[in-house]
């Protein structure tokens, strides 16, 4: 667990981070979201010391961040960024055991975890490992990026803009790849990016900032549905908000399991935007459900679609 | 039979071998050093209004080899100096200096070589010490400006990567740092070395062994076929030098 308590961070008379506090469950990912010069990216690098507060702590897992060296706590938190920054005279393995080699793991258990990485990221050990990044497109790159942050086992893995120059096609596919990762490894995971849409398909947490400050956080949820102030309701999508809603909404929420229709069900577990996507291309104003977690089946109406959206949700 | 085609391609692979400049060039410079002890005639024929077509106060050999020793060392100097002093004003302690060690090196740079030899002479005394400290004294700044440029002008993803990952300073300097710069950094190695094989000449006037040493007695003695002899082997010396330089460059 993540627990920035009233950071604080100055340069001059400018506040970049303002008694900023917020929590982070262990296993969850968390967004930063907001404008440039919000602070993402200083809350960010506060949290491994790259950047020392003026103010305020930052625990991890109940210990204080400023109570270890930074070189040695940052080994033990993969850091992820835009530019990715391979070292670009070495190959992709070299870069992926660096932090290995600096914990002075034994050669054949770093040969190991650099095939395993690069299985886990989705490149084929075999014709990876020998490459010089120059030799990899954007993606791939960032890929071994993400690799190379994961070499130690991190618990905590911290993102700036990831996947914030790659086209979106890559980023699609970059994007699965770290829901994937973050299943399969349970990693908490930091991330900040000022593209809503990536925060609402990652997150289960988002941290609106604006001003050095923390405007609201909660599930993506939450925040299209209860924006706690004009910036956040323009931020999370203005005249979009209604449709991103409904990727965060599942269908189970809507549907009326005391009726059932014939027909192919949808999955209850699918958002509301694929079964509108559904009665759009069909003309049907009702959808059969089936909840395979109950085992049961229901009935989706048009007009429940709408029926609890917005604030009152 | 076999030992004629292992002969065949030794054979080859020298060819292949010399084909390079930088091996060319310095089978040239060889050759020459070897054969002009033997090439009294063909100045002889050159300048017959000479007594002594042929520089013979010291072998060509012992003047390669000293002039080469004075720049070797001076190099050595200034290659451990200068890398140091460039790292030192590039990191957070030294960035104060940076300024300072800026104009310095660059005093010695137009300060002229004669001038440093005639100051060097009081305080250590005539021979190969003074032009040794008058190397340094000019080959310094290519080799602080170089290392300098070479580690401000780093792309910033692998620098922000290296700290973010968990490399101490020296580690980022050592495995990131350094590699990265060290094209140009071996640039400013190369200027500052071909410049101080041309200076070292200058080294002669205050009595250092040198493949200057025919050059100065020449001009002085007013004997063209001298100061022909110590410009050939000189710049044979320097164009050589540079062209291993370029192979240096290759490998990394």
């Amino acid at each position: 667990m993540i627990v920035l308590d009233r950071l604080t961070k100055r340069y001059g008379n400018a506040v970049s981070v303002d008694q900023l506090s917020l929590t982070v469950p262990t296993g969850s990912i968390c967004a930063l979201v907001g404008a440039s010069g919000g602070g993402k990216t200083t809350t960010l690098r506060l949290i491994n010391r790259l950047i020392e507060p003026d103010e305020g702590r930052v625990l991890i897992d109940g210990t204080d961040a400023a109570s270890l060296a930074p070189v040695a706590l940052r080994r033990h938190i993969g850091y992820v960024i835009q530019s990715v920054g391979l070292f670009p005279h070495w190959n992709v393995a070299r870069n992926i055991a660096t932090v290995p080699n600096l914990l002075g793991w034994k050669r054949d258990r770093i040969e190991r975890r650099i095939d395993e990485l690069l299985d886990l990221v989705g490149l084929d050990p075999a014709s990876y490992r020998d490459r010089r990044p120059h030799e990899l497109s954007g993606g791939q790159q960032q890929r071994v990026g993400v690799a190379r942050a994961l070499a130690a086992d991190p618990d905590l893995l911290l993102m700036d803009e990831p996947f914030g120059a790659l086209d979106p096609v890559t980023r699609d596919g970059l994007q699965l790849a770290l829901l994937d990762i973050q299943a399969r490894t349970g990693k908490t995971i930091v991330i900040v990016t000022h593209d809503i849409d990536e925060a609402i398909r990652l997150a289960s947490l988002i941290a609106v900032l604006d001003g050095g400050r923390l405007i609201q956080h909660g599930s993506p949820h939450d925040l299209l549905a209860r924006p706690a102030n004009a910036f956040v309701e323009a931020f999370v999508g203005g005249p979009q908000r209604g449709l991103r809603l409904l990727q965060v909404t599942r269908v189970r929420e809507r549907t009326d399991f005391g009726e059932s229709i014939g027909g192919t069900p949808i999955d209850a577990d699918v958002t509301l935007d694929i079964a509108l996507e559904r009665m759009v291309t069909t003309g049907a104003h009702r959808l059969p459900v089936y909840d395979r977690a109950a085992d049961r089946y229901g009935t989706l109406a048009l007009a429940d679609i709408a029926l609890r959206n917005g604030r009152q949700a | 039979m076999m030992a004629r085609i292992y002969a065949a391609r030794t054979v080859r692979d020298v060819v292949e071998m010399a084909k390079r400049p930088a091996v060319l060039v310095s089978l040239i410079f060889v050759g020459v050093l070897a054969l002009l002890p033997h090439s009294t005639p063909i100045f002889r024929w050159l300048f017959p209004e000479l007594p002594r077509p042929l520089y013979t106060r010291a072998t060509f050999l012992d003047l390669a080899v000293s002039h080469a020793a004075l720049v070797g060392m001076a190099s050595l100097v200034v290659i451990i100096l200068g890398i140091g002093i460039g790292i030192f004003v590039t990191r957070p302690i030294g960035r104060d200096f940076a300024g300072p060690v800026d104009t310095l090196a660059a005093i010695g740079q137009t300060f002229p070589p004669t001038a440093v030899l005639a100051l060097a002479v009081p305080a250590v005394g005539y021979g190969g010490a003074p032009t040794v400290i008058a190397l340094i004294a000019y080959g310094l700044l290519p080799v602080i400006g170089a290392t300098i440029a070479g580690l401000t002008t780093l792309p910033k993803a692998p620098i922000d990567a290296a700290d973010g990952i968990g490399l101490s300073p020296q580690g980022r300097l050592l495995r990131v740092e350094l590699p990265l710069a060290a094209p140009v950094i071996l640039s400013g190695v190369r200027t500052s070395v071909i410049l101080n094989i041309g200076t070292a000449a200058i080294g002669s006037t205050v009595g250092a062994l040198t493949l200057g040493s025919p050059i100065i007695e020449g001009l002085s003695g007013s004997n063209p076929a001298y100061v022909i002899q110590g410009a050939l082997l000189v710049g044979l010396f320097a164009v050589a030098t540079d062209l291993w330089f370029d192979e240096l460059e290759q490998v990394l």
